[in-house]
């Protein structure tokens, strides 16, 4: 049977010349695809992309972005890349959920949703939040993938509507392969590509740290964390390192717990002269302490605009030429 | 003469069919100020149309599209202002097809020829579905503790349905519909969307005093597909109409009541500055 070739990034000319638009080979391309003759079999086992039936044309799959499949944005758009950190139950899908949730019910503390491509990886996260779930309370489910997943959030802020929109790729890794990576040198080895994140959130489980007997040990897992991640090169030192308390409703009216002395300090102590850019930050993405003062997405909106101020007008970098562009193309920068 | 295609799009049961039914019917019954009229019906295949629009003027609820490749419409107009001949192409496709985009990620090649010659798109909503936008269980924790003593949440493992497209709202799979375009037909854009708010004049009779404007009514309503547009406005130009094509609810005494008028007086279009009768003003937007 003959096989056509085609690709799901509109730019793309592969269909005829038979080049990839990223100078991928063929089979290593995410957005590649034989057109309607193809093998069936064959296409099953292209990422990305829905397989085939005849007579239809596959659109992007909405589904969180592994490392591979980032080039679905990263080649439109220069990307901000955080990665998040922190134990399983921490909190860190939840943040994510959160911002999805709370989008969809207006602007967050002036943020307008731009856009994303992994709405259905967004959609799944915040499934056991909506009603239609039929969960008895809001939950997150966890994150079980091996693969360091991606997802996609365009934001813009008001009044500044008219300028670019940022992109924003933001890592949703297990709790339990970080835990690995803490305990392990080859599993710290294989998250090398979040060197080339532009922030790192460390997020300390609020229910960990309200209670005084897991407090220490928390606070201690993360510093492990780092410190390996550091030593091992896998963070740059110029990265901006953000450590973030989540949960913060357990913890509010705890009047025997300090943030400045019991947080602040303990991380300062430890990391002021190994990041250039620290700083902290409290949150509760969804209190569960009834009748709380602390509203949903307490502190999220603060954390995005402090992410989203100060960015250079993106259009400028998309007009420079092409090889400085692919400075801003993490996943090529790790590839080569 | 010119040659324009519009695409209706929306999710099943917004007003498409209805809207198209009282449009044929406008069209073919002009009066003295109306700006878009038919000029020729030679060589038109209009049985379909005829159809639905016949159902439409006796107070019927028109039947649902159920054609995934569109029922071929094809309507020969005059533009009273500018004396301009233009031949509307806008194919009647059913919900389920724009549904079916964002649940199987694939649309058919005939629809994907259909967009190169897109001129507009008109995205119709339904005001009165529940599922325009998702439901939380925190907004109801919230509005419960207004009536019940508080209770501690345990950490136990609870029972839940499994993701599926069938519970995403219908805000999300309208602007993923947006996103494909914009992504897959990069060449369609900038594009002319005219939102149009169905049954316009439930949302007037449920708004009380306050007049609510179309416009205000999808920031409030349907918040994310307001941003998305918002943030997009150099790709998708939007216009927003609050169309009421049926004009009242089909029972008996709103029908009587109605009777004494021209069926064609109970349509309702808000476009943001005006209340009219004319419900060619999306179709004369986008042609503009």
């Amino acid at each position: 049977m003959a096989k056509i070739n085609n690709c799901d990034q509109a730019l793309c000319k592969v269909k005829m010349d038979g080049k990839c638009l990223e100078s991928l080979e063929l089979s290593e391309c995410p957005h590649f695809y034989f057109d309607e003759e193809t093998d069936i079999d064959e296409a099953e086992n292209t990422p990305n992309t829905t397989v085939l039936k005849s007579k239809s044309i596959p659109l992007f799959n909405g589904a969180e972005l592994n490392m591979v499949n980032t080039t679905l944005v990263t080649y439109q758009y220069p990307c901000e890349n955080i990665i998040i950190l922190g134990d399983s139950d921490s909190g860190k899908t939840t943040f994510l959920a959160t911002i999805f949730d709370i989008l969809q019910k207006g602007p967050l503390e002036g943020i307008y949703f731009a856009g994303s491509y992994t709405q259905v990886g967004f959609e799944s996260r915040c499934h056991l939040s909506r009603i239609s779930s039929e969960a008895a309370h809001a939950d997150t489910e966890k994150t079980n993938s091996k693969e360091l997943n991606f997802l996609h959030l365009a934001l813009k802020v008001k009044p500044a509507l008219q300028r670019p929109a940022v992109h924003f790729l933001i890592s949703d890794i297990s709790g339990e392969r970080l835990q690995n990576a803490r305990d392990s040198s080859s599993a710290m080895k294989e998250l090398t590509p979040l060197k080339f994140a532009d922030r790192i959130v460390v997020m300390l489980d609020g229910n960990k740290i309200a209670n005084k007997r897991t407090r220490e040990a928390s606070l201690f897992d993360s510093y492990t964390l780092l410190k390996r991640m550091s030593d091992e090169k896998i963070i740059r030192a110029d990265c901006d390192l953000k450590i973030v308390l989540s949960k913060w409703d357990l913890l509010d009216k705890d009047t025997s717990f300090n943030f400045e002395k019991d947080i602040e300090a303990y991380f300062l102590q430890k990391f002021s002269d190994v990041f250039t850019s620290f700083s902290f930050a409290r949150i509760a993405a969804r209190p569960k302490t009834p009748h709380s003062t602390i509203k949903v997405a307490f502190g999220i909106g603060e954390l995005l605009n402090e992410w989203l101020e100060d960015k250079p007008d993106q259009s400028d970098i998309l007009n420079e030429v092409p090889e400085k562009r692919i400075n801003e193309r993490w996943f090529l920068n790790f590839h080569s | 003469m010119n040659k324009k295609s519009i695409l209706l799009a929306g999710l099943p049961a917004t007003g498409k069919t209805t809207f198209i039914a009282a449009l044929w019917y406008y069209l073919n019954n002009s009066c003295n100020d109306q700006l878009l009229m038919v000029n020729s019906l030679a060589g038109g295949e209009h049985e379909y149309l005829n159809s639905i629009s016949r159902d439409w003027a006796v107070y019927k609820t028109v039947a649902r599209t159920r054609s995934n490749n569109g029922e071929k419409i094809q309507i020969n107009v005059k533009n009273t202002k500018t004396d301009q001949i233009i031949v509307l192409d806008i194919p009647d496709f059913s919900g389920e097809t724009f549904k079916s985009h964002f649940d199987t990620r694939e649309w058919t090649e005939e629809y994907d020829k259909l967009l190169n010659k897109t001129n507009g798109f008109i995205l119709f909503v339904d005001p009165q579905d529940a599922n325009n936008t998702p439901h939380l269980i925190t907004d109801a924790d919230e509005a419960a503790l207004l009536f019940e003593e508080p209770t501690e949440i345990s950490n136990e493992s609870i029972e839940f349905k499994q993701y599926s497209a069938e519970h995403t709202c219908n805000q999300v799979k309208l602007v993923e519909e947006l996103q494909f375009i914009k992504h897959h037909k990069p060449a369609m854009v900038p594009l002319k969307i005219a939102v149009v708010i169905s049954a316009w004049d439930v949302v007037e009779k449920s708004s009380e005093d306050v007049k609510v404007l179309p416009l205000e009514w999808l920031e409030k309503s349907m918040p994310l597909l307001y941003q998305y547009l918002v943030c997009n406005s150099t790709d998708f130009i939007l216009q927003v109409f609050g169309v009421s094509a049926q004009g009242l609810e089909y029972n008996n005494e709103d029908i009587n009541k109605a009777l004494s008028k021209n069926r064609l007086d109970n349509i309702i279009v808000e476009d943001g500055t005006e209340t009219s009768k004319d419900i060619s003003k999306p179709i004369v937007w986008i042609t503009e």
